[in-house]
């Protein structure tokens, strides 16, 4: 018998199978067709997660690179570096430079601490008012000095560096004899706002109140305020889940002898979940009262309903509607503490729905689940807010604090699928979170 | 994008038809919804076939058709008419079908064996006398391993070497799962229609 090599049995079989089909299904072209569609809207899902993640860390990069150069920036064009001539001891010479102040800083540090008996007595002896008359002279430079005057005067404590140490450190130079003169000389440099502003900082009590930027993960509830729709038995209307539902047990009921005088009747519910968001988000300080917020948010809005016949035949179903959004938010603080903060915020949040997952459960007279439906789609259309709110935090640990928030947000109907916000647009809101402080404080 | 919509809506409207292949590829690469479908019943049944050659399941191969027809439909444009279309269409559903079995993990059976194989000029007329849907059936039952390294080199034409990258096995062990498949298919073969 002769042997068949492989050569010959590839030929044989690419011959035999080179036409070979296999019979499909009538509907399989649909069955592909929905499948691609899915595959679709998943692609622009994934897009859409991207994008989203891809803003969150572009904000929270920002926001750190923010804090990571923004307090040296604001202490080092603080620091002012007044020379003194001494040999005339009418000339005071105040220089405000950044770059000179970052060389000068440490030779400043020590002569604070040779000098520092000889400045107590040095600031003691100065005259507010002496000092403010020699400078009268000098508009914009005087009132400089005059700052630094009246820093120099109350500022022995040394510690108070971001503040008050650059301006005590040249002022111990200082002859108070001298200080009456009128022969008084001012050079200032550039960023003299940065001096006046830091001046102003009279005492170590009011150098916390440097505006520092935060980061906070929250969780945030809002609880729709009645509208004349009960929330928890809502009235359906024939539309998306309830229709299903409502098809879903039609199918599910057996026809009975006497079906034509049955009378079937249908028990509705339908239950909004509590909204509950969680998020990250940080501040941006402005000024000293000032604060902008944003951040990133994740809410998931649950809607149940649920659909039975008096032929013990029910379905229930499940949306699940997942939005991201960023918030924006304006906080003015009413009292700063070093440990307790009173404020107010104002804005708004942008959110886009990500994904819409409905499942429809029926159940026999056994009372056994099947899940009879289960699909996923996205969410067109954006949903917009606004919100005010009332907030206190308390610092726990270093820069660790706690913080409450309670107001109002009205979610403006944006054309989304039906959900607690869309029954109850308008609600309070509670909103707990943790922040980590960063930047000088 | 709006362009491309309403062209889709036109040729749904009117019985879309390419006239040729290549102007079918063209429109499935503008995404045209009617030239996918055009596709799909040019090739969807002997796609089947190959996707039944290696996972012997219908509802499994049918799976795995729709896999491989998303995956067209997505790269599509990476075929620039190099080669025949109907081989780069085979390419992908093979890769599909042995990217179900790697995750499935069956093609980690291995067999060490020294001896050879051939089938015979009796094994040949039989061949040539079953139908294809026959044959397919006795491939079908051959263990995975075997299967798939047989529809590589015997029908699909992949040598050992080609086939060791695609499963992640050595070049030896891709001869010798042939080599026993062959023997295996031989004994069958022999037994039901000798």
């Amino acid at each position: 018998m002769a042997n068949l090599n492989d050569k010959e049995l590839s030929n044989l079989l690419r011959q035999k199978f080179d036409d070979y089909n296999v019979a499909l299904p009538d509907d399989d072209w649909e069955v592909l067709k929905k499948k691609w569609g899915d595959t679709q809207r998943n692609h622009r899902r994934f897009i859409w997660y991207w994008v989203a993640a891809a803003s969150m860390i572009g904000i929270i990069l920002s926001g750190l690179s923010y804090w990571l150069f923004l307090p040296s920036e604001q202490q080092l064009p603080s620091i002012a570096q007044t020379t003194l001539n001494k040999q005339n001891s009418s000339k005071i010479t105040a220089v405000l430079s950044a770059s000179v102040v970052t060389q000068k800083k440490e030779t400043i540090f020590s002569e604070l601490k040779h000098k520092k008996q000889l400045q107590k007595d040095i600031i003691h002896s100065i005259s507010t008012t002496d000092l403010s008359l020699a400078i009268q002279p000098k508009s914009e430079s005087a009132k400089t000095f005059t700052n630094i005057a009246s820093t120099t005067q109350k500022g022995t404590d040394t510690l108070s560096f971001a503040s008050s140490s650059h301006v005590n450190s040249p002022s111990s130079d200082v002859n108070s004899t001298d200080t009456s003169s009128t022969s008084t000389h001012y050079e200032t440099l550039p960023q003299p706002t940065s001096l006046i502003d830091n001046s102003q900082d009279h005492s170590r009590k009011h150098a916390k109140k440097q505006p520092v930027g935060w980061l906070a993960i929250n969780m945030q509830g809002s609880n729709g305020l009645p509208n004349g729709i009960n929330n928890s038995n809502a009235l359906m209307e024939p539309s998306t889940l309830d229709n299903r539902l409502f098809t879903q047990v039609n199918q599910n009921i057996t026809p009975s002898a006497n079906s034509s005088t049955q009378l079937i009747t249908f028990i509705d519910k339908k239950t909004y979940a509590f909204p509950i968001s969680w998020g990250i988000s940080f501040s941006f300080p402005i000024s000293d009262c000032w604060e902008v917020e944003t951040g990133g948010m994740f809410t998931q809005l649950v809607t149940t309903g649920e659909v039975t016949s008096t032929s013990s035949s029910s379905a229930t179903g499940r949306i699940e509607q997942n939005y991201i959004g960023i918030p924006l938010n304006v906080a003015y603080i009413f009292l700063k503490e070093p440990t307790f903060a009173v404020y107010g915020t104002a804005g708004g949040a942008v959110e886009k729905g990500v994904s819409l997952v409905e499942k429809i459960y029926s159940y026999n007279a056994q009372n056994v689940a099947t899940e009879t439906d289960h699909y996923t789609t996205t969410i067109h259309g954006f949903q917009y807010s606004l919100d005010g709110n009332i907030g206190a935090s308390y610092r726990v640990y270093k820069f660790i604090s706690g913080y409450i928030e309670t107001g109002v947000a009205y979610f403006i109907p944006s054309n989304q699928p039906e959900s607690y916000r869309t029954v109850h647009p308008f609600g309070v809101t509670i909103k707990v979170g943790i922040r980590f402080t960063f930047g000088k404080n | 994008m709006q362009r491309f919509e309403i062209r889709n809506h036109l040729y749904q409207q009117c019985m879309y038809s390419a006239p040729d292949e290549a102007q079918l590829i063209n429109d499935c690469q503008q995404q045209v919804a009617a030239a996918q479908q055009q596709l799909y019943e040019g090739y969807a049944r002997k796609m089947m076939g190959v996707c039944m050659r290696y996972v012997n399941d219908y509802e499994t191969a049918r799976d795995l058709l729709h896999d491989g027809f998303i995956k067209v439909f997505t790269h599509i444009s990476s075929f620039q008419g190099e080669g025949s279309f109907e081989g780069w269409l085979r390419r992908v559903f093979v890769t599909t079908a042995l990217e179900y079995l790697r995750k499935n993990d069956v093609l980690r059976e291995s067999y060490d064996i020294s001896t050879s194989y051939n089938l015979q000029t009796e094994e040949e007329t039989i061949i040539e006398r079953i139908s294809a849907d026959e044959l397919r059936a006795i491939i079908g039952t051959l263990p995975t391993g075997f299967r798939t390294v047989f529809n590589l080199y015997a029908v699909e034409g992949y040598s050992h070497k080609e086939i060791g990258k695609l499963l992640n096995i050595t070049e030896s062990t891709s001869r010798s799962q042939f080599a026993r498949a062959k023997n295996l298919l031989k004994q069958k073969i022999v037994a039901q229609y000798g």
